[in-house]
């Protein structure tokens, strides 16, 4: 996937800044470069926030044509990734609300949810083995994103799939360094306890059939 | 202070992520070392952010985005030469609706006036029995060109908005 951070750099291919400069001077090549390399990537953080795969292309055009748009005026005090990641967040976070969902608020709990993080795994999570999710648990981690409020949802798609660091988290969501560890922290909390509700589940059914 | 299980809580996410400080990687590093509950929590912490990215890398494998690129270039060309020139007639005649149909109607008005007074040497109110001058203003659209119509009796005013609209 020639899209992807983890990929190798092609070391014959232009960086990105060299290509945002060819694309600020109107080189439609240029640009359409950069479109090629992120594409992929715009679509999987659009496809993971609003699940539906129609949007989530119109969502990935929208944002390169925005990303034309104010093109002229991107300065570069950010990476271009992490510019253009703003603007497919923020379109997507509109998406949502425009469908009327409602934004569900997340106030950070305080140390009650950290106490609760500190019960001990399940007997499910807690071997060596059982440290490697299930593959019927995967299956699940779609119902448990969905579940997360939009903002959170977002900061684990960038984190988790997209490896952005907790300075380009407060640059693409625009909230400061101490909000993305809070609001990271919190995420992932509600993932491992819907995750945990089901594993919870399994593992009584698993002994009730023994 | 010795910390313990509740210190190293929330330092493990931070942690996985390799953004602590060196002097709080080092302790959390040490206390997972020796605490199989902590190890066990950053284990479930790994697991899960694998089983995302899988997941959500898994869904969007599936989708063609080769015709993306097109579809973007497209559309900022159409950007670059503005809205095509039905919108803007259309918008622009959206915009002035109301004021072509008063100065349409004014003008119609004043045509009638006209033609009747014309056609009358002694113009005055409506003899008995005549029917009442009736003025109708109707829009109309002539394919490429939205206008209206204005009728009083026999008498038709036709008003075509300048801009002709591109099908």
């Amino acid at each position: 996937m020639t899209e992807s951070r983890k990929t190798p750099p092609d070391l014959d291919a232009p960086d990105d800044r060299s290509l945002v400069r060819a694309a600020q001077r109107g080189d439609p090549l240029a640009f359409r470069s950069l479109v090629e390399r992120y594409q992929r990537r715009v679509y999987q953080l659009a496809l993971g926030m609003v699940k539906d795969s129609d949007e989530a292309m119109d969502i990935a055009q929208e944002t390169f044509v925005r990303v034309h748009r104010y093109l002229p005026s991107f300065k570069g005090d950010s990476s271009f990734f992490t510019w253009t990641y703003r603007i497919a967040t923020n379109l997507c976070l509109d998406s949502a609300r425009r469908r009327g969902r409602n934004e569900r608020v997340e106030m950070d709990e305080g140390d009650a949810e950290i106490e609760a993080q500190m019960e001990p795994p399940s007997a499910a999570l807690a071997g060596p083995q059982r440290a490697a999710l299930n593959a019927e648990l995967k299956a699940k981690i779609g119902e448990a994103l969905g579940s997360l409020s939009e903002n959170h949802r977002a900061i684990l798609l960038l984190r988790e799939v997209e490896g952005l660091s907790y300075e380009e988290l407060a640059q693409v969501l625009g909230i400061r360094k101490g909000t993305v560890m809070s609001r990271l922290f919190h995420a992932r909390l509600k993932m491992q306890r819907k995750l945990r509700e089901y594993l919870g589940s399994e593992g009584r059914r698993g002994e009730e059939d023994e | 202070m010795r910390r313990g299980c509740q210190d190293a809580a929330p330092l493990l996410s931070p942690w996985m992520d390799g953004e602590l400080a060196e002097v709080d990687r080092r302790w959390v590093e040490e206390h997972l070392a020796s605490c199989a509950g902590c190890a066990a929590r950053s284990a479930l912490l790994a697991a899960q952010r694998d089983a995302v990215r899988d997941h959500v890398v898994r869904a969007a494998e599936a989708a063609d985005l080769s015709q993306l690129p097109n579809g973007v270039l497209a559309r900022t060309e159409a950007d670059q030469r503005g809205p095509p020139l039905s919108v803007r007639s259309t918008e622009m005649w959206r915009a002035h609706k109301t004021r072509f149909s008063v100065a349409a109607a004014l003008a119609a008005a004043a045509s009638v006036a006209l033609a009747v007074g014309l056609r009358s040497p002694t113009p005055g109110p409506s003899a008995p029995g005549e029917p009442a001058l009736m003025v109708s203003v109707d829009d109309v659209d002539f394919v490429d060109r939205p206008g209206m119509v204005l009728q009083s009796g026999q008498t038709a005013i036709i008003w075509l908005s300048p801009e002709r609209v591109l099908q």
